[in-house]
């Protein structure tokens, strides 16, 4: 962005100088965080921030230099211009997919830029002069020394906000939508209000750093808010490390201090200068994202953490890194096998119990899908007995994991009806099934990778205050206690499935079996009575195998109704109370593992027929 | 876990010495992690042998393996002595492997003849395609008759005929058919099974399979393994299996 | 209605229009085979252009000039493929359409601002090496630049409707389009493909660039409208639409911000464009929601091995 330096500050000497520099720094430190925001935490990538911070800036500097506005009225209608704009754009690209976000800003940055050069209420590519100056309690604000005092503050303020929503349950769960959002989805939140949530904010925090630009530059123009302009943004984003706010303002401060440095060390005009700027940030990003697309510093680092990594660097110690992840996994699979022989044993499934008087957990009546000419699900009749494991078995595509899709609300069924504890839940969203008691797993289990484990279950338990931003700012007593309990949840569920020791390792660390252990724990954590298992056997080797199914049946002592999708027949016969068989999109025949062996039809289908 | 107990392998089949491909303690998953545990196999030359097993076994990840769509996580692959572990799919065309996927094997909006030629573009001279071309029309008439319309609106079993044809058309040694049955009505899953196996007779071709209908794959299989979990579980000659009064124990 | 505004428009929207169905042919064929959001597109579009016109001035006639262009646009491009977003590709699978975004990003900022350290940023023309002459049909006014441009710009969209349909390349690239796994497992070297596709894409954006140079001028930020329009037409027409519909797309696109020019003052027509975008996004959830994720099933399928 251009440095519009007013003859007067020239004059007044080296001192000014360098504050001119350092509040440059702690305006684009302030665009910077709310970049960092939307695309570190938030994994959304938006092109048209800068056009949010012109919305913001020429907003207030319009009102100012057209009808005098006063700056506050004028600021906060900037910002609240620029939220407005921002989320009027965002809606429909993230109802799709978070990838047509870049479309979109893209196209905003483009065209809103080319409008205010072009439209003469704003000045065209001169900009808005004459806007008026700030004052504070009958002070004018001229020298950048003044203007500290007002800045430094407004930036410390936009930190400490982006810091507490950051560390916030809040802000866990926009890093779940980043990492998952399928998966945070069905733990029951509404994923697309959270993220247009996220947008609304940043655009604010965007519009707030514009209109800082134009008052502290006493004008507004496009060249501020171009091209050069956005991409510098990201460069100060990706350089000082997505998902980290230290980090952005180091990107912040080396991006500003980089055109005077030029300007000395290489002799350049100042022209030039801001060219060959330019053509670094540029490489930098580059360069970047090839070699280390966490940034200089990477997300969650702390300089404590730094710290210990760098003792252990020093003195080449061990310590839990040294170890390979197979050795942790092993260690940690010998662990849980201890665990399961000495646990009493569970009642074998099919223990000859009359199903047909245990009450009905699901109720699922007529449910039809079809996908274009396929009927996946043709007339499906059946129903979850409370508190016991059922079983859904069938060939390959019978329709058995369309059926959870249907009744957890994934998709909508063409008919049908689907009740929970009586409640008819049939076209209720994903989250709010789960809401209301149901949760599945997911085949590819689905954990969020780069949180911590604890994260990643502290996440499912529901009714936190902290998700949501009044109480996350103004009940800070009430929050903070509520996020406690919700701690102590989440360490009651991992110890429950056994994988307390790593609640600080993040998900993605951990073996797959590890992994199928935490997502039931966190299934466990959003309190839901009914729990839909796609293939809980898959993909895992023999030996984690116990451990799992050992959960799964813990869970039904604990009176949880759980249902299993499975092809492992092995694992069906020891789990299941009753199993449904499917075939072509219905039920064709139920009953007992054994019962269904006997029956040579089911074989014939089963396994084909020459 | 598994109450099977592996079955002294019989003998194969002496209609050639040596194997056409052998594989040793493969281990195969997606993004490093494994679904295919220490699996290994071989089929002889001239054989047709079948792996079944329940669907997420690993068996069409194991395929896939073999076969250089996915890199194997370890174990090794030989095709006719040389290690072919790390070739790719594209590259093993070139060799004599064929592969055929479970689903979207054909080009669906390229015409019947384009879907073929392209079958066909590791054959050296022009000459030699047309006969190839040739071939697989005498071979498939109603892929000569409809050699014009787009692929896509053919029907199942014409497609997965045209699917045939396109492996064919590089003159291969070593067919890997991944689930040939997939989504096919049960006389055109028959029909099917027969153009496989008189085609692996008259060629002379070694064929690996891959399927979920147990019945049809054993129908034409000289030998069988059966996975379960990652593991291969049971090895045997088709006839023995056939001869089972049940399969549930070994899904 | 102003008849004689109307003709004029009609007429200048079958120019602009042409010029966006190019760009989106170009650009759609790069979309719709490789998946890559090739936002260096503009990188290729005014180096082909400063290129030619930096020989030009060094005395190079014409038409080898605009061959030198066409082939620096073309071979920075594949450069481009093969050096950053490749290795992106193996590097980093699952940001993959982040990581190249940015590094488009970077790459065109980097482009731009050295042409601008290098040769300023005032204006460059260059020399048709014909005379340029008014003509007129009806009540419009038009040059014969003009005509040029628009028979250049179709024989190129329907040379590369031929190429793909027609020859045995263009059938590869097809195919790795319609089912890239199928393509790797017939022998087929996608990598080469996405090569040539970059080749071919920002050749056509040189063709753009090239007539846009000799129209109006060449300036360091000429890429960014144009690959913004491209964009647009791309997605508009269909991700792996043919470059028939991709061509007749713009062209609509061109009309129907050209046209707005009766109720609307020109200064407003780039929101045209933009609400048009808007409206298909808002408006069409279910055909679009097979857009992109076969684009990252793509990239998917690509970085597998």
């Amino acid at each position: 962005m251009e440095l519009h330096l007013s003859g007067q500050m020239l004059l007044l000497g080296i001192g000014e100088y360098h504050l001119d520099i350092f509040n440059q720094m702690l305006i684009f430190a302030i665009l910077a965080l709310s970049l960092n925001l939307l695309i570190g935490f938030g994994g959304q990538v938006s092109v048209a921030h800068s056009a949010l911070a012109a919305a913001g800036g020429y907003g207030a500097g319009y009102l100012s230099a057209e009808y005098g506005v006063p700056y506050i009225p004028a600021a906060l209608a900037g910002v609240g211009f620029a939220v407005l704009l921002g989320t009027a754009v965002s809606i429909p690209a993230l109802r799709l997919s978070s990838d047509y976000v870049i479309l979109l800003t893209l196209s905003l940055s483009t065209v809103f830029v080319t409008l205010l050069v072009s439209l003469p209420y704003f000045g065209g590519s001169y900009g808005l002069l004459g806007i008026e100056g700030v004052s504070v309690f009958g002070n004018e604000i001229i020298r950048p020394s003044e203007f500290v005092r007002i800045l430094l503050p407004v930036l410390v303020v936009v930190f400490l906000f982006t810091w507490r929503l950051g560390q916030s349950p809040f802000g866990r769960l926009i890093k779940g939508i980043r990492e998952d959002e399928i998966a945070t989805r069905s733990l029951g939140k509404n994923i697309f209000m959270y993220k247009v949530a996220l947008f609304a904010i940043t655009s604010g925090i965007a519009g707030l750093g514009g209109v800082c630009l134009v008052y502290y530059s006493q004008l507004a123009s496009p060249t501020q808010f171009s091209f050069d302009a956005v991409t510098t943004m990201i460069a100060m984003v990706i350089i000082g490390g997505m998902g980290n706010l230290w980090g952005s303002l180091l990107g912040a401060a080396l991006v500003i201090v980089s055109r005077p440095f030029l300007e000395k060390q290489v002799n350049a005009d100042p022209e030039q200068a801001f060219l060959l700027q330019l053509v670094i940030y540029g490489t930098a990003l580059v360069a970047v994202m090839r070699l280390r697309p966490a940034g200089i510093i990477p997300e969650g680092a702390s300089i404590k953490s730094g710290l210990i990594r760098l003792n252990r660097f020093v003195t080449r110690s061990g310590g839990p890194a040294a170890q390979t992840a197979a050795e942790a996994a092993d260690a940690g699979l010998a662990a849980l096998m201890a665990r399961h022989a000495a646990r009493p044993p569970s009642r074998p499934g099919a223990s000859g119990e009359d199903i047909s008087q245990v009450e009905s957990a699901v109720e699922v009546t007529g449910l039809v899908k079809h996908f274009g000419g396929i009927r996946a699900v043709d007339g499906l009749d059946f129903r979850l007995a409370a508190g016991r494991i059922t079983g859904l078995v069938g060939p390959n595509g019978a329709g058995k994991t369309t059926v959870f899709n249907l009744i957890t609300g994934a998709i909508r069924p063409d008919a049908g009806v689907v009740r929970l504890n009586g409640v008819n839940i049939t076209n209720m969203s994903p989250h709010g099934v789960a809401r209301r008691g149901m949760v599945r797993s997911f085949q590819d289990v689905r954990t969020l990778p780069r949180l911590t484990v604890l994260q990643n279950v502290m996440l499912a338990v529901p009714g936190q205050p902290g998700e949501n931003l009044g109480s996350l700012f103004f009940r800070f007593r009430h929050t903070a206690r509520v996020e406690k309990e919700a701690r102590d949840k989440a360490m009651e569920t991992l110890r429950f499935v056994g994988m307390e020791g790593k609640l600080a390792f993040p998900a993605g660390a951990l073996s797959y079996g590890e992994q199928k252990l935490v997502a039931l724990a966190r299934m466990l954590a959003t309190g839901a009575d009914v729990l839909l298992l796609d293939e809980p056997a898959s993909g895992i080797d023999q030996s984690w195998l116990d451990p799992v199914l050992d959960v799964i049946l813990q869970l039904r002592e604990m009176g949880k109704t759980i249902c299993i999708v499975e092809h492992n027949l092995h694992v069906v016969e020891r789990l299941a109370d009753w199993v449904y068989f499917m075939e072509a999109g219905s039920v064709t025949a139920q009953g007992t593992m054994k019962d269904l062996i006997s029956q040579p039809r089911l074989a014939e289908v089963y396994f084909g027929n020459a | 876990m598994p109450d099977v107990t592996a079955v002294e392998p019989a003998p194969a089949p002496a209609r050639r010495t040596g194997d056409c491909l052998v594989v040793e303690g493969l281990k195969a998953g997606y993004n490093k992690r494994a679904v295919v545990f220490d699996a290994s196999l071989r089929v002889g030359e001239g054989e047709i042998v079948t792996v079944v097993g329940h669907n997420g076994s690993g068996k069409s990840t194991a395929l896939r393996s073999i076969c250089g769509l996915l890199r194997p996580l370890g174990g090794k692959v030989s095709y006719r002595g040389r290690d072919v572990s790390h070739v790719g799919c594209a590259q093993k065309v070139g060799l004599g492997i064929s592969f055929i996927p479970s689903e979207r094997f054909t080009f669906g909006q390229l015409s019947v003849q384009d879907n073929l030629r392209l079958g066909g573009l590791h054959v050296k001279s022009a000459a030699e395609r047309e006969e190839s071309l040739a071939s697989v029309f005498e071979m498939f008439p109603v892929l000569r008759s409809r050699s014009r319309q787009m692929a896509g609106t053919m029907s199942g079993g014409e497609q997965r005929m045209l699917s045939l044809g396109i492996a064919l058309m590089s003159r291969p040694k070593l067919l890997l058919l991944d689930e040939p049955s997939l989504g096919l009505a049960p006389a055109v899953v028959q029909r099917i099974m027969d153009l496989v196996k008189e085609l692996a007779e008259r060629d002379g071709l070694s064929v690996l399979l891959v399927e979920q209908n147990v019945a049809q794959g054993l129908r034409i299989a000289d030998r069988v393994y059966v996975m379960r979990g990652g593991h291969i579980i049971v090895e045997e000659t088709a006839e023995k299996m056939r001869q089972r009064g049940q399969l549930w124990d070994l899904f | 209605m102003d008849w004689t505004l109307f003709q004029q428009l009609f007429v200048n929207g079958i120019i602009t229009g042409s010029r966006y169905g190019a760009l989106g042919v170009g650009f759609g064929l790069i979309l719709g085979v490789t998946g890559r959001f090739h936002f260096a597109y503009s990188i290729s579009y005014v180096v082909t252009a400063y290129a030619a016109i930096i020989a030009a001035d060094h005395g190079v006639p014409l038409l080898p000039a605009l061959v030198v262009g066409l082939a620096a646009g073309a071979v920075l491009a594949m450069l481009i493929e093969g050096f950053v977003y490749r290795p992106l590709q193996s590097s980093a699978p699952t940001m993959a359409l982040l990581a190249i975004f940015i590094s488009s990003l970077g790459l065109v900022i980097v482009g731009q601002n050295l042409i601008r350290l290098e040769w300023g940023s005032r204006s460059k023309l260059l020399d048709t090496g014909f005379t340029v002459e008014g003509l007129s049909i009806g009540e419009s006014t038009f040059t014969s630049l003009d005509v040029v441009m628009v028979c250049v710009l179709w024989a190129v969209i329907l040379g590369v409707w031929a190429l793909i349909r027609f020859t045995q390349p263009g059938k590869m690239i097809s195919a790795v389009r319609v089912n890239p796994e199928m393509a790797r497992v017939v022998g087929i070297d996608s990598g080469r493909v996405y090569l040539a596709v970059f080749a071919i894409g920002s050749t056509v954006a040189g063709v753009v660039a090239l007539l846009s140079a000799m129209k109006y001028a060449a300036l360091p930020d000429m890429g960014g409208q144009p690959t913004f329009l491209a964009f647009v037409v791309a997605f508009l027409a269909g991700v792996g639409a043919g470059p028939l519909r991709a061509g007749l797309t713009g062209l609509v696109v061109g009309m129907a911000e050209s046209l707005s020019g009766l109720w609307l003052s020109s200064q407003w027509s780039p929101v045209v464009v933009f609400s048009l975008l808007f409206l298909y996004v808002a408006v069409k959830p279910l055909s679009l929601g097979v857009t992109l994720p076969t684009i990252a099933r793509r990239l998917r399928t690509a970085g597998a091995r």
